[in-house]
């Protein structure tokens, strides 16, 4: 008797686990993307992009690859139950890559939005989060790509490429923003999309026929937060600054306005960057130093040279130029009072008793002030001809 | 903030709690005391014993008078067509001497009957120089004088004379003697040495067993030229009296393995043995499972690198597949062709072999866990392509899975024993009208094709037969398991399938060996082979499998 009850608990153990709340791939609604915005009484609007799945696999049908499906509401959960009204089935969260967050939203602080979706939803957390620059998130998850099929897929992408190749843009998944905006020290800077033509057109499948696009998205530069509220954008020159200080550019380009006025283009690569807090008669400064592998690959002279005073005069100039971008992000940085770099998270790092004195003053006070000797270093190994 | 832990770690967690339970309950009395309820209802079951014919004549001693003997011949045989029995008599100028022969016309070779032992009864007799009394000395006479340089042989009762009768060869009475000689006159007809067919090589030699004992044998003498290469004859099989064979090297073999060999063919009491297979039941552990327990090949090759490896091959007449003892798991997954490649060649075809295993094995249960209970672990674009595939047709994923994991095993079965002509329209069909149209009409996703083709090429890599068809039950149970109870099912499933594999013993040698016990030695000739010198000294001396 006991025998049996014990193999009976056994096999209802293992019951329960396995079918209860399944869900089958061809039942799920796959949320491909998220816009939340302001919509023009101030309650908030969330968009969801709902890939069409008869609209992939062996036979696709001739439809929009997505459906943009938009509710307004007080709080999040409220607009997807809303939400619920419009699909058959409950929403699939574990796929979605790409949160959208309009500009007029983001100005009152993104805080809540990002936190609801770490922590109550199925999501991976591995989504990205982008700013909608001067437009709607919404607007965004409409417009049609032409690359890749789902139009999220392809706006993730291009915030990845031109993060690592470009560097203009910023790709921050869900983990690493909500750090940022909790932890003390560091301003929180995210990527941002843009809208190139009208959102309308771009919206209609039409716009994929044509070898002359109506409308199309674009990775745009960086947006500066104070803690969780968008204050300013910074341009191009100080986007690429902020990469190759924070060191996420992989692969970028420096141009080079050479002595004779003529430009020459130099691939640079294996970017490192480190920062150094030094403490110089009781006053902070940080130290940056920027070493990277270069290529010469192109000459509007004409000719390339080998030659070493040819190569020696490139590589000082383009030393120079990275410098004067990482000055400009600095400094766009120091006037908005906005510490993205992270000096004061390395201050607590490594001059912890110092950060607890200085902590209170630091972003408004102190960091404006700071003084930062930026130290870059390359070295050119290859001249194309 | 607290943010969800990740699937796997609690998985983790789980199974490993689960064992340690398992391993408690299994220490439990409960289970004890049902074993052994069940070992004292098998002694009861052993009493019974089978039904057996007629078998006065194992004990019965043979008669003095030649027509005494014939008519007990006659019991038995009297009514068959093919059993002759020829009286004559021999004289001389001495004296005449009544002579019976008894033979089986299909399986004494006529000529040799004719030819040599009547004429040599004839002219031999007349040589005889004085009249020869009844008894001993007339049987001596004959034995040594008469029927010389025939094979040959004495009874004296009909159990040893039935024997010789039925294998082939004939018996010669003689009247006034209770003895009577055997003469080897044997001659089956036996289907020529040919290629193998289960077993097939791309090099090596290209001869396999056939259904004659004797042939097979010779077969082994042909590759093993060594005195101390032992074949050692047992009867088996009350109601077919079989000759098995089994074949070692002395000194080689594991003497441990050896007597456990023996012990059990001695004790297997077997209503008969048509086939090897049928000692495969007698001779195995009595643990049940799934998998082959007993390693078997038809060629002639890898018996006998199994003999020299110091194992024992194992040989039953009129089959053409010789099991080998002890075996290990990962035999099965060998081939012969392993040893005509340079190591790094043979590693490689081996690690892929073994892929094409554990393929056939997981592929369709992984597929139900990912399509089924587990969506977030696919990734995102193969989520898209699979949903869009899914999203058009009509069944549920393991509906779906099954139906065309039953139409593939059902097209492989109906094509093993087709005939070659018909297995060509068979293959056409199977590949046409299964695959092609029913994606075509939208009742199966290609995704799914894709899966239970994968499974069943990497079945068909399988070199076994045997494991292959293991593999398919396995594959079936997994697949069930996945589908009833998720990952968490499945993971548990799949300690239980190592664990039970573990458990199992093959005449006393683990038969998972080298990974469980683990041997860094034995990995040596597992997955991947190293270099054969590298190989076989070692483990001859230390008598450890695999090797």
């Amino acid at each position: 008797m006991k025998r049996i009850i014990i193999i009976a608990l056994f096999i209802t153990s293992l019951v329960f686990t396995g079918c209860t709340d399944k869900r089958e791939v061809d039942d799920l609604i796959i949320a491909t993307a998220i816009a939340l915005d302001l919509n023009e009484e101030g309650s908030l609007e969330l968009s969801i992009q709902i890939l069409n799945v008869h609209s992939v696999g062996n036979r696709p049908m001739d439809a929009a690859p997505v459906v943009v499906i938009a509710e307004t509401g007080r709080t999040v959960q409220e607009v997807l139950r809303k939400i619920s009204t419009i699909i058959p089935e409950k929403l699939f969260f574990s796929h979605f890559v790409l949160l959208v967050i309009g500009e007029e939203l983001a100005r009152e602080g993104i805080l809540p939005y990002v936190t609801f979706f770490a922590i109550n939803q199925d999501a991976l957390h591995r989504f990205n989060i982008a700013v909608a620059r001067g437009c709607k998130g919404k607007d965004v998850l409409k417009i049609v790509s032409v690359a890749a099929h789902v139009p999220s897929m392809s706006a993730e992408g291009k915030l990845l490429e031109t993060s690592k190749y470009y560097g203009i843009g910023k790709y921050y998944t869900n983990d690493e923003v909500l750090s940022d905006i909790r932890s003390e020290g560091i301003s929180l800077s995210l990527g941002s999309i843009q809208i190139i033509g009208d959102p309308e057109k771009g919206s209609d499948l039409e716009n994929r026929k044509k070898t002359d696009l109506e409308a199309y998205t674009k990775a745009s530069t960086i947006a500066v937060f104070k803690k969780d509220k968008l204050i300013d954008w910074m341009d191009e020159e100080e986007s690429l600054g902020y990469n190759y200080i924070s060191g996420k550019i992989k692969n970028s380009y420096i141009v080079v306005t050479k002595g004779d006025g003529t430009f020459a283009s130099v691939q640079v690569m294996k970017v490192n960057s480190k920062t150094k807090p030094i403490l110089e008669n009781g006053k902070i400064k940080f130290k940056i130093s920027i070493s990277f592998l270069a290529e010469i690959t192109e000459d509007l002279s004409g000719e390339t040279s080998h030659d070493n005073a040819y190569v020696r005069d490139i590589l000082e100039r383009t030393n120079y130029e990275i410098r004067l971008l990482c000055e400009k992000a600095i400094q766009k940085a120091q006037t908005i009072k906005a510490d993205i770099f992270g000096f004061g998270r390395l201050l607590y790092r490594k001059k912890y008793k110092l950060w607890l004195e200085i902590k209170d003053r630091f972003e408004e006070e102190i960091f404006p002030e700071l003084e930062t000797e930026i130290v870059v270093q390359g070295k050119i190994t290859r001249v194309k001809p | 903030m607290k943010i969800p832990a990740a699937h796997g770690r609690n998985f983790c967690l789980k199974v490993s709690k689960l064992r340690i339970i398992i391993d408690k309950v299994k220490k439990m009395a409960i289970f004890k005391k049902g074993k052994e309820n069940k070992k004292q209802k098998n002694q009861q079951g052993q009493k019974t014993q089978f039904p057996v014919s007629n078998d006065d004549y194992l004990k019965k001693e043979l008669y003095a008078t030649v027509r005494e003997n014939i008519d007990y011949l006659k019991i038995y045989q009297g009514e068959c067509w093919d059993f002759v029995t020829v009286k004559f008599t021999l004289e001389n100028n001495h004296q005449e001497i009544d002579v019976g022969l008894a033979y089986l016309a299909g399986l004494v070779d006529q000529k040799l009957l004719n030819k040599t032992v009547i004429d040599a009864l004839n002219r031999n007799f007349l040589k005889a120089k004085k009249e020869l009394p009844e008894g001993e000395e007339r049987f001596r006479f004959f034995k040594s004088k008469v029927l010389i340089a025939i094979g040959i042989d004495e009874a004296e009762s009909f159990g040893k004379l039935f024997n010789a009768l039925l294998s082939g060869d004939m018996i010669v009475f003689l009247e006034g003697c209770n003895k009577c000689l055997i003469v080897g006159a044997r001659m089956y007809q036996e289907r020529a040495v040919e290629k193998p067919t289960t077993q097939i090589t791309v090099m090596g030699s290209n001869d396999s067993f056939n259904e004659n004992l004797l042939t097979n044998l010779s077969l082994l003498r042909k590759r093993i030229k060594n005195p101390n290469l032992i074949f050692k004859n047992y009867i088996l099989g009350k109601e077919s009296n079989t000759n098995v064979v089994l074949a070692y090297i002395k000194g080689l073999v594991d003497e441990n393995v050896l007597q456990e060999v023996e012990k059990r063919i001695q004790k297997a009491e077997l209503p008969e043995v048509t086939d090897a297979s049928y000692l495969e039941v007698a001779l195995r552990e009595k643990q049940f499972s799934i998998f082959p327990k007993i390693f078997y090949s038809e060629r002639p090759d890898t018996v006998a690198n199994n003999i020299l490896e110091g194992r024992i091959a194992i040989l039953c007449d009129s089959s053409p597949e010789a099991l080998i003892a002890p075996s290990v798991f990962i035999q099965f997954l060998h081939s012969t062709d392993d040893f005509h490649q340079k190591a790094f060649i043979a590693s490689f075809f081996r690690l892929l072999r073994t892929m094409g295993f554990l393929l056939s094995l997981f592929v369709p249960s992984l597929y139900i866990l990912l399509i089924f209970h587990h969506s977030e672990l696919l990734p995102v674009n193969l989520l898209f392509s699979v949903a869009g595939q899914r999203i058009q047709t009509p069944l549920p994923a393991y509906l779906e899975l099954f139906t065309v994991m039953v139409a593939f095993d059902l097209l492989r079965e109906a094509g093993t024993r087709m005939p070659t002509a018909i297995g060509t329209s068979l293959s056409f069909v199977g590949a046409i009208i299964i695959g092609q149209s029913s994606v075509d009409a939208g009742l199966i996703s290609p995704i799914i094709v894709i899966i239970v083709a994968l499974t069943g090429i990497g079945a068909l890599a399988i070199p076994n037969y045997k494991l292959n068809l293991a593999t398919t039950i396995t594959k079936y149970i997994l697949a069930i398991i996945s589908v009833a109870f998720g990952s968490f099912g499945f993971t548990l499933a799949l300690v239980m399938l190592l664990v039970h594999l573990s458990s199992l013993r093959s005449f006393g040698v683990d038969y998972f060996a080298p990974f469980a016990p683990f041997s860094k030695e034995g990995l040596k000739d597992s997955l991947i082979r190293v270099h054969l010198e590298n190989l076989r000294n070692k483990w001859r001396q230390k008598k450890q499998y695999p090797h």
